[in-house]
């Protein structure tokens, strides 16, 4: 069993010695008092979770070099937080996939190859952090989890993400920034609970068609990226306040971009337009425009100054 | 390239008598464009082409821009045999003469590399750009990607002139990849005598003043805490602790920003107000301490214990540093992560990212719009805040953001003094390169609607902001009015002139980092590496700055304020616990008591120091101290430390050493131990066990294999760890 010892274990931990037992290390010099009686719901080391498997609710295991987790986790049917970040782990033991009653999961800055395939078991799982991984792809079983409000995967090697994402209905924020991500699946649309989208520092050329049917849609970052167009549908995500699309290869806005009458910043530095459709000036709400080191013409610069008097536009 | 340089230099290398003021050209000790010796087949060589005697015949040679890829090579160099999988890196020497080092300063280095590259100058590393810090191998990839105007910008640094030897020198660099697929690399290098900064004398402190001291000696962390002779520390608060009501339980873990706020202005009667930057919204949080100094006893005393209630402001997460106002609140700052980023109360701000203002009194929130609501600083924007520091005009603050590549530095000014909730920010954009470049501009940054506010770092990359690469604290320097900040991922400390009117900076340059410094402990001087982490910075009145490390060995370091690379005025104020960090710090206003935490050290530590109230503290857990000099903290009882009684006595000799070191070491007890030989990056080189005798003992490291440099011995038995520093020629 690898499991290396925590550094920053909580001061007076009285398991300590049961965990340097369990892992075959010389005991410290220190001598531990009485156990006391399983009431505390918080852990801080796996020696106290096997301790007091049945009441431990939340458990943080978070910068302690760990490279793998036990194996024979054992069952803890209270737990609803799991803290595992920051540790050099390759793989999450399947044993995860039990704990019935996880609310969060926080699993990033590890070296996390895969996840369990039957991750999506987790059907209590409110909040997943996976980003600053190695993970290729996620299981399809992702779309089960129904009761998933934040997904953040950002920081990782995706090229895609499974069409079951759209399945997860009460996802308000979805963060996949940073990867390599070359398409969106058609199904993101179904989204439609999701109010805050980064996929910033992807490779995606384009956005699915009919992207937009997003009602409650607030913020959408995509900067970083290859588009060079916006599908018209995009006009339908009528809540949208922010959207950022600095660094793309961008020569047109679709004329729907008039219709996001809530929109109050809209970036676009660093793409290739030479001028804005003349719709933009329905964005009465509009109160931040970056368009630098585009090609817009001294033509097209006075008609957008013309047409939003209220906002304030970044030329230069 | 031609430079140029004015009369004092000149009259100093006696190539002008009496003359007119006039710039004239100099001639660089190594130009630009000189010829080279190369390897470029992907091989591993080691560190044995990094000395000075190596035999590079075998070497192709050309003249620099040596690279390929982005069609300004003079020589052209191979990637191997595969356009998305190249070398990573490619090896240059060569040798130059120098014929007098009398006459200036420091070395001018200038590199332009694509994409990092580490310089050797006779066997010795004296700069690395844009590569990770510990060690480096033929398959380390680069820090970051370069482009841009960044592929051609030649990076300048100072050198101190005791890298060169008068007669023949040997440089050698290598150049490192960021990554396989990379169109291209390039190279070039120059150097030139500096005068830019003559050498200057420090300003002579009071003799009973915190910052006047003797350095430790550098080590590895140990147990405990060393600080100069000197001076004596109290504690005053560790995790865990019960606060003054039980019903709001204990202090939590890993205390950082550790600001006293002065009550009236005293130094004798104030506040502590230590935040813990948990790893969750349940474990942040600010614990706010009363505390006042009794004269008779001449210790501090805790008199309440109060958590900050953040319920109104749906909580905070990771409660970095901090700063205080010069109206005496309290500025906590969330480095936060984007964990449950959500706008749950419906305000239109998300919850998390944003600085805090408190009320120290009442540990709580202030309102500043007086809705009867306390408010987060909203138009501070929202970020990964690390700390403020505010002005003394009461409206102008600086800050910055540790966020990766987004790392930018912002200033906001009030609307009304005193007031942060409403005001200008702006966001520092460089005129060029981050290196080559000393002035700037302030851009505004979008600050009126709640959408603008909760995406400050996207609206400030889109306008242009610089990336300093995980910038932690800023301060204002209280001797010079420059504004200095940390940058964490580039191991430095930069420092510009903020314009007094407009929009503009001046003077933007490096002040310190990316190399050794001289360390004087008054038995020796050993040469430290600044190495990685720089972290919070302090200053006292006098310009002195305290640099805490988070990384290398985790010091305390302290910088005189006539400190410049070519003339280095650095101290060593503290070896920290192991495991540890030190966060903070703060001083009262006559600078007599220093405020500062240890962060979550070892909990496997044991030795128990005894403060200068007479009780033990083992730092096993985080500690939040006083420190001051030890006529003004504590009665004039025994105040050796259990560590200084149980120090091990160890001696060296003959130092410097070729072939063998004597170890002489005494010893109260018969017990185990291990001796370690590290060099100069913490790399294990060679260890052995020994059983050790009470009383003497006299045992031999042998060192003929170690190549020639600096080397650290360690002695480690199961309650103390001790160090001392040794030369191998």
């Amino acid at each position: 069993m690898v499991f290396l010892i925590a550094r920053q274990l909580l001061p007076g931990n009285p398991c300590i010695g049961q965990a340097l037992a369990a892992a075959g290390q010389t005991r410290p010099a220190t001598s531990a008092p009485p156990a006391p009686p399983c009431a505390q719901a918080t852990a801080f080391s796996m020696a106290e979770v096997l301790r007091c498997p049945a009441v431990t609710q939340e458990l943080y295991l978070r910068l302690q070099d760990l490279e793998q987790l036990p194996a024979g986790l054992p069952r803890l049917p209270s737990l609803r937080r799991l803290h595992v970040e920051t540790n050099r782990l390759r793989h999450l033991p399947a044993e995860v996939t039990q704990l019935d009653s996880l609310r969060e999961l926080f699993a990033h800055e590890n070296r996390l190859l895969d996840v369990p395939a039957d991750l999506g078991r987790l059907r209590r799982l409110r909040q997943l952090q996976l980003d600053k991984n190695e993970l290729a792809e996620l299981p399809p079983s992702l779309g089960q989890l129904d009761s998933l409000r934040f997904l953040v995967v950002a920081w990782n090697r995706f090229t895609s993400l499974p069409a079951q994402l759209g399945q997860l209905r009460q996802l308000e924020y979805f963060d996949a920034s940073h990867n390599q991500l070359l398409y969106l699946p058609a199904t993101l649309n179904d989204l439609k609970q999701l109010r805050y989208a980064v996929l910033s520092d992807n490779q995606l050329r384009q956005l699915p068609a009919g992207f937009g049917d997003l009602p409650r849609l607030q913020e959408l970052n995509l900067a970083g990226n290859q588009l060079t167009e916006l599908p018209a549908s995009l006009g339908r995500c009528r809540a949208l306040k922010s959207l950022v699309l600095t660094g793309n290869q961008l020569t047109r806005l679709p004329p729907s971009i008039g219709r996001l009458r809530n929109l109050e910043v809209l970036v676009l530095s660093d793409n290739q337009l030479t001028e804005l459709p003349r719709s933009v000036g329905r964005l009465r709400k509009l109160s931040t425009l970056i368009v630098r080191r585009n090609c817009l013409t001294p033509a097209a610069r006075q008609r957008l100054t013309a047409a939003l008097p209220r906002t304030t536009i970044y030329f230069d | 390239m031609k430079h140029t340089v004015t009369l004092p230099f000149l009259l100093a290398l006696g190539l002008l008598s009496a003359a007119p003021a006039l710039a004239q050209t100099l001639t660089p000790l190594l130009p630009a464009g000189s010829a080279w010796k190369y390897l470029d087949n992907g091989s591993d060589q080691g560190t044995a082409w990094q000395a000075a005697g190596f035999n590079d015949a075998a070497w192709a040679s050309g003249n620099a821009e040596l690279g390929y890829g982005d069609g300004g090579e003079a020589t052209t160099v191979s990637f191997g045999p595969n356009s998305s999988s190249k070398y990573v890196t490619t090896y240059f020497r060569r040798q130059f003469t120098v014929s007098n080092l009398a006459g200036f300063t420091g070395v001018k280095l200038r590199l332009k590399r694509d994409d990092g590259a580490v310089i050797y100058i006779n066997g010795a590393e004296v700069h690395r750009s844009n590569m990770p810090t510990g060690a480096v191998a033929y398959n380390t990839f680069a820090s970051a990607t370069v482009d841009g105007a960044n592929e051609s910008a030649f990076f300048e640094a100072v050198l101190p002139k005791s890298v060169l030897s008068i007669g023949l020198n040997t440089i050698a660099v290598e150049i490192h990849q960021d990554r396989p697929s990379s169109s291209d690399i390039s190279f070039d290098l120059e150097l030139l005598p500096d005068n830019s900064v003559p050498a200057t004398t420090c300003a002579t402190l009071p003799a009973n003043h915190l910052s006047n001291f003797v350095s430790v000696m550098p080590t590895t962390q140990q147990q405990g805490i060393s600080i100069p002779s000197t001076h004596t520390f109290q504690l005053l608060m560790q995790s865990g602790q019960p606060y003054t009501n039980a019903a709001d339980g204990n202090t939590k873990e890993s205390n950082d920003f550790t600001g006293y706020v002065p009550i009236n202005g005293s130094s004798t009667n104030g506040y502590l107000s230590v935040n813990h930057e948990g790893s969750s919204a349940a474990a942040s949080g600010v614990s706010m301490l009363s505390l006042n100094f009794n004269a008779t006893s001449k210790l501090w005393q805790v008199t309440e214990k109060h958590p900050v209630n953040f319920a109104p402001v749906v909580g905070t997460y990771n409660n970095c540093s901090g700063g205080i106002t010069p109206w005496n609140t309290v500025i906590t700052c969330e480095e936060n992560s984007p964990t449950a980023p959500t706008d749950s109360n419906n305000d239109g701000y998300l919850d998390f990212g944003w600085t805090v203002e408190l009320d120290p009194a009442t540990h709580a929130v202030r309102d500043l719009n007086n809705d009867g609501t306390p408010d987060k600083l909203w138009k501070l924007g929202r970020f990964k805040h690390e700390n403020v520091v505010v002005a003394a005009d009461r409206r102008t603050v600086y800050e910055g953001a540790d966020e990766g590549s987004l790392s930018f530095v912002y200033k906001f000014v009030a609307a009304t003094a005193g007031n942060l909730g409403a005001g200008t920010l702006y966001v520092l954009k460089l005129d060029g390169a981050l290196g080559a470049s000393t002035t700037g501009t302030w851009i505004p940054v979008p600050n009126a609607t709640p959408t603008e506010c909760s995406n400050t770092t996207a609206l400030a990359q889109a306008l242009g902001a610089t990336n300093f690469s995980g910038v932690e604290d800023v301060e204002i320097g209280p001797h010079d009015g420059k504004i200095y900040f940390t940058s964490k991922s580039n191991s430095r400390v930069y420092r510009f002139q903020d314009a007094a009117t407009g929009n503009t900076i001046s003077g933007f340059e490096e002040f310190i980092g990316g190399q050794n410094y001289p360390i004087n402990y008054g038995t020796g001087t050993a040469s430290e590496a600044w190495s990685s982490g720089n972290d919070n910075l302090t200053f006292d009145s006098y310009g002195n700055l305290y640099v805490l490390q988070d990384g290398g060995r985790n010091h305390i370091w302290l910088v005189k304020p006539c400190h410049t690379q070519a003339n280095p005025a650095v101290e060593l104020f503290m070896v920290t616990p192991a495991g540890s960090e030190p966060t903070g710090m703060t001083l009262s206003p006559d600078e007599r008591f220093m405020f500062v935490s240890i962060q979550a050290p070892d909990n496997t530590n044991t030795l128990a120091m005894t403060d200068a109230a007479g009780q033990p503290v083992v730092f096993n857990k985080s500690t939040t101290l006083v420190i001051a000099r030890k006529s003004e903290l504590g009665l004039a009882t025994p105040t050796a430390t259990k560590a200084d009684k149980a120090a091990v006595q160890l001696a060296l000799y003959p130092n410097p050493t070729s072939q063998q070191l004597t170890v002489e070491l005494s010893q109260a007890r018969a017990e185990a131990a291990q001796l370690r030989v590290l060099n100069n990056l913490g790399q294990l080189m060679w260890q052995q066990d020994v059983a050790l005798s009470k009383g003497a003992n006299r045992l031999q490291v042998p060192v003929s294999q170690l190549p020639a440099g600096h080397y650290q011995l360690l002695v480690r038995t199961a309650t103390s760890a001790t160090t001392r520093a040794f030369i191998k020629q």
